[in-house]
């Protein structure tokens, strides 16, 4: 089976088994998954595809956050539309603070768009007028269609895996054209790249500002739905929880990342009695998979299929 | 530009910190004309590569490509658009990518890029050119049985070819080819040089840089031989091979 088929069929069955279950916990607790699946998918099309890394992705989830709740509750703007003004906005920020960081390599590149990250959360926690500070901000309006509320969590459950669709759909368009091919020869051989006419600084930088609007857009999408955000929701931790799931899912497989995301971002409410110890568990698992299957979950179901 | 030239390389210097890598070459590549550039190891070949190909600048010179075109004065990645495409000596093939994919990659400018074109699948119709071309050149180059092999899985001197085929699918007038037999066992070289004096019969002018001088005598029309950074001779294969300082910067004393 191809992997975007397989992928759209496992995005399918998340989307009915919202009328199934019947816990509204549960429920929650994959829709918080299903906009981590989002942001993971956009760092994917980054980190696996193109080969650069970004510790700052909770940055621009923040960014899609604060700016679509402030939008809507200091300016009274939609809120469909401050979601979407302020996941541009998002764009067009990463894509100028891209040009500059991507000509970085390796570490430099790690280090830098960790700072970027550190930046937009120290300032969410100290621009208290606009952000709330620390107490963080709340009186986000919900979301509706017409008469249409989203004010229950199936509703949202159902609403947010079709989000989840359409972003599968974006990054399997991109990474199966000669756009995605592109990306991978920036990734492995980047002087071929260049020497087969690929602009290789302006891919980069595109990515880059595309999976900030994935973030973007599902941190405004989670600002909404839980009506409140505070700065500890986009911490460091969270950024470097998005790499690990993008690494274990697989570098350079949506589908591995979209099983992965889903469980790493739920394990931690069912082992609740391993809460403190969550980072220790997420460290073990990098480390396992890097020992085990270094292409992530999506590398070693592609060396399966071809043994069997 | 001196008519029947298609490239033209004025006065090259070169310089990393105080060692002078290329000093003063000169030389030209006539229209369908096989030349190439030998030299021991550290003769400056692969800078003089490097710089054609925009990956380094150099500190004087310029290069003259087809009407008056100052090659200088192009990113390297618009290079591949006037005509120009390479090879590379460590193969440069994308791992996680098939055969005919990497192939493909040779033809990326051609596609008219737009993301709006991507995300509504407009650009398929391209794409489908882009593999009807990579058919073709495979087939040129009898290596369509692995289009859909990854380079992990396939001999090396097909790897080389699969290079030779990538530069090839743009239809380039020029093409760059850095030492394309090293590495191959006497069978592939053949079957390499086959292929190469095949491409020439396409009337594409080709530049290539070689250690083996067997390879290279049989295979040229014209060669230069650069040692230590300056160009010591210039002329067809059997003059060259004889000059006395071709054989002493190759022998020694």
């Amino acid at each position: 089976m191809k992997e975007n088929v397989a992928s759209y069929l496992l995005i399918g069955l998340f989307f009915f088994s919202g009328f199934l279950i019947k816990n509204p916990f549960i429920l929650n607790m994959i829709s918080i998954a299903a906009l981590t699946v989002i942001v993971v998918m956009g760092l994917n099309l980054l980190l696996g595809y193109a080969g650069q890394v970004s510790l700052g992705h909770a940055g621009f989830v923040a960014l899609g956050a604060y700016l679509s709740s402030i939008l809507a509750i200091k300016f009274n703007v939609n809120p469909w539309l401050s979601i979407f003004v302020s996941s541009i906005l998002t764009f067009l920020f990463a894509l100028i603070i891209g040009y500059p960081t991507l000509k970085l390599k390796g570490h430099y590149l790690a280090m830098a768009t960790l700072a970027i990250g550190e930046i937009i959360y120290i300032f969410a926690n100290n621009l208290v007028n606009l952000t709330g500070g620390h107490q963080g901000l709340t009186g986000m309006p919900m979301l509706s269609i017409g008469n249409f509320v989203f004010n229950n969590e199936r509703k949202f459950f159902l609403f947010v895996w079709v989000v989840v669709f359409l972003f599968a759909f974006l990054s399997f368009r991109i990474v199966n054209s000669h756009f995605g091919r592109a990306l991978k020869a920036i990734h492995e051989k980047e002087l071929a790249a260049l020497s087969f006419g690929v602009n290789v600084h302006l891919y980069k930088v595109i990515i880059f500002s595309l999976s900030a609007f994935y973030a973007a857009l599902a941190g405004g999408l989670y600002a909404f739905y839980l009506g409140f955000i505070s700065p500890s929701s986009f911490d460091l931790l969270k950024s470097i929880n998005y790499v690990v799931m993008a690494f274990v899912g697989g570098i350079d497989s949506i589908f591995g990342s979209l099983i992965v995301t889903v469980v790493l971002s739920s394990l931690p409410n069912i082992l609740t009695f391993l809460q403190d110890y969550w980072p220790i568990v997420n460290g073990s698992l990098l480390i396992v998979a890097a020992m085990f299957m270094p292409k992530g979950l999506g590398g070693f179901i592609r060396w399966k299929r071809e043994i069997f | 530009m001196e008519k029947g030239n298609i490239l033209e390389i004025k006065n090259i210097t070169k310089s990393f910190g105080g060692i002078r890598a290329i000093d003063g070459v000169s030389f030209s590549v006539k229209k369908k004309q096989i030349k190439a550039l030998v030299g021991p190891n550290g003769a400056g070949k692969t800078t003089l590569f490097n710089i054609l190909t925009g990956i380094y600048r150099a500190d004087s010179g310029e290069v003259i490509f087809k009407k008056e075109k100052n090659l200088f004065s192009y990113k390297p990645h618009r290079l591949i658009n006037l005509g120009i495409s390479r090879t590379f000596q460590n193969i440069q093939l994308v791992d996680s990518l098939t055969i005919k994919d990497n192939i493909a990659l040779g033809l990326h400018s051609a596609i008219k890029t737009n993301p709006i074109y991507v995300i509504f699948g407009l650009s398929r119709k391209q794409e489908r050119e882009v593999f009807e071309k990579v058919d073709k050149v495979s087939k040129f180059l009898r290596i369509e049985e692995y289009l859909l092999k990854f380079p992990n899985q396939i001999p090396f001197g097909v790897k080389r070819l699969v290079e030779i085929a990538r530069a090839l699918v743009s239809e380039p007038e020029l093409i760059l080819l850095d030492e394309p037999a090293a590495g191959l066992n006497e069978r592939e070289t053949e079957l390499l040089l086959k292929s190469i004096f095949r491409i020439w019969e396409r009337n594409i002018s080709i530049l290539l840089i070689e250690h083996d001088v067997e390879f290279v005598t049989s295979c040229s029309h014209s060669i230069v031989v650069m040692d230590s950074g300056k160009k010591i001779a210039e002329g067809l294969p059997s003059e060259v091979m004889n000059d006395r300082r071709v054989i002493k910067a190759y022998m020694g004393e």
